[in-house]
């Protein structure tokens, strides 16, 4: 594994350079900063045939798994669009060329590019998703638990989506790769949501069924978050979701490291 | 140019080839074009070849074969014996492309020591050559200026100390004198010499006639992807005529 650890480090410090840490920063502040808002209920008291209801717990529990759930989507598809350049500027500036005429392996070149990735989209994740677990913890009395498996399903999904977009910008142009990015995260986003609660066919339906289930993962992870009645109409299998998001994630790792070894570099 | 070779039990480890590089019967397509058709060409440990053809003979394509940077369509490349597409099959290997293309935002010193760590160096003793590397090649006054800042020259000098770490026991040269000026040739004249004169074997792919004539032994003419002629430059050079004459010769035959 020679200079793994010397291009991980150039790998950040390029994103660095590029100020692509310094936007994913801004932009987590400015996340955080919303949460802070969205974050603060004061209570949801109704009145129903001369009855009190609070309903606070029921809110709070089904906007924070939304929130988180909406996090989720977002960091994976900020993971898929860093990705989508990390490997393929490599390539067109030299430096790809320069480090792989060393002893340099082509899987430890490309490991150290999702490392890269990896260490500006993971630390976005930790902050954002333990900002927001913070929050809605202290605020609304969530438990931290379900919190920490979505943060878990939201690393991992990470990781799926930055592989697959790094195998795809070895073929594929940079805006045509990140427009894939959106269009996955997107298409997977709707066809989970609606999956979650009603059966459907066709191409959503697909998607849902054998798709990287980046939003179901979130979901099932916060389903003790969800009241009652909506945890008892949930059609999400836990091991069948998690299962398929590490067969996701061991595919795009597969195919990234099996496309880098066939490329021709240089040309 | 870095006078104390590192990890010298991890090239060791291997054992020596009778030749430094080599290539059996390549054949090379891009589709139905071949860029290289039935190509042999072998050089002995501290040989050095000039690699002399006109543009698109197959020079660029022969180099990116013997660093692995793509593979055969026909016939064995070989490193020390070694397949290039191996890792170790490049330790010792020092590189200079044709355009030094690297991302202009390194400083100069990060991007030696990056390269000093990638040839094997750790920690000091990558320090210690890559600013050894920038004095040698006149451009530790510059070490901490962003690659872009640099003239095509000076980026040139810096790729000369990036090929020199490790140091090399086998340079590949893309069109070396690139952008430089004559005090900046005959110094690249030197360090190849002194390259040589430690055992290094060195292939030089240029158009500059006169450079590959003062620094190589052995010169090997690409025409239209075939080897044209291959041999010491007074097997090539005929009594009377220059290397271009002869080059011109037998390109035209």
């Amino acid at each position: 594994m020679n200079g793994l650890g010397a291009l991980t480090r150039e790998a950040v410090l390029d994103a660095v350079r590029r100020k692509l840490a310094l936007a994913v920063a801004v932009s987590c502040v400015l996340s955080v900063m919303v949460l802070d808002s969205c974050t603060t209920m004061m209570g949801a008291h109704f009145e129903i045939n001369g009855e009190a209801v609070d309903a606070s717990a029921f809110i709070a529990g089904g906007a924070g798994a939304l929130t988180l759930v909406v996090l989720t989507l977002w960091l994976v598809t900020l993971a898929g669009v860093l990705a989508a350049d990390q490997l393929r500027q490599t390539l067109e500036d030299g430096t790809a060329t320069l480090a792989m005429a060393r002893p340099v392996s082509r899987f430890v070149f490309g490991l150290a590019r999702l490392a890269g990735v990896l260490a500006i989209a993971w630390g976005a994740a930790v902050a954002l998703m333990g900002a927001a677990a913070f929050l809605l913890g202290s605020r609304n009395g969530l438990a931290l638990g379900p919190a920490a498996l979505a943060g878990a399903a939201c690393l991992l999904g990470s990781l799926a989506m930055a592989a697959w977009a790094m195998t795809a910008s070895l073929y594929l142009p940079r805006v045509a790769t990140i427009l894939l990015v959106f269009a996955a995260v997107g298409a997977v986003a709707l066809a989970n949501a609606i999956g979650a609660v009603t059966g459907i066919g066709g191409f959503f339906g697909w998607v849902d069924r054998y798709g990287p289930p980046f939003a179901s993962t979130a979901i099932v992870a916060l389903t003790t978050w969800l009241p009652q009645t909506a945890q008892d109409g949930m059609r999400i299998e836990a091991f069948d979701v998690w299962a398929r998001l590490g067969l996701w994630t061991a595919a795009g790792l597969a195919a990234l490291f099996v496309s880098l070894r066939r490329i021709e570099i240089g040309r | 140019m870095c006078e104390t070779a590192v990890e010298p039990a991890a090239r060791d480890a291997y054992p020596r080839a009778m030749y430094a590089l080599e290539l059996v019967g390549v054949t090379k397509r891009y589709g139905r074009r071949a860029a290289l058709d039935d190509v042999d060409l072998a050089v002995e440990h501290g040989g050095a070849l000039g690699l002399l053809g006109p543009n698109g003979a197959g020079k660029t394509t022969t180099l990116r074969l013997l660093l692995g940077f793509c593979s055969p369509s026909a016939g064995r490349v070989a490193l020390n014996g070694r397949d290039p597409m191996d890792p170790d099959a490049r330790l010792g290997l020092g590189y200079l492309p044709e355009r030094l293309v690297v991302p202009g935002r390194v400083t100069v010193r990060n991007f030696l020591r990056l390269h000093a760590r990638l040839a094997g160096q750790r920690g000091a003793e990558a320090d210690r050559q890559a600013d050894e590397a920038m004095e040698r090649v006149g451009v530790a006054d510059r070490s901490g200026d962003p690659l872009a800042s640099l003239s095509k020259g000076l980026r040139q000098r810096v790729g000369f100390a990036q090929a020199f770490l490790g140091p090399p026991d086998l340079l590949l040269l893309d069109e070396p004198t690139t952008g430089l000026d004559h005090i900046g040739i005959r110094d690249a004249r030197e360090w190849i010499q002194s390259a040589r004169e430690r055992g290094c074997t060195v292939l030089v792919s240029s158009h500059v006639l006169s450079e590959v004539e003062r620094t190589c032994d052995q010169v090997a003419i690409l025409h239209e992807g075939r080897i044209a002629a291959q041999g010491g430059i007074d097997q090539i050079v005929h009594e009377g005529e220059s290397l271009e004459d002869a080059f011109v010769r037998v390109v035209r035959a």
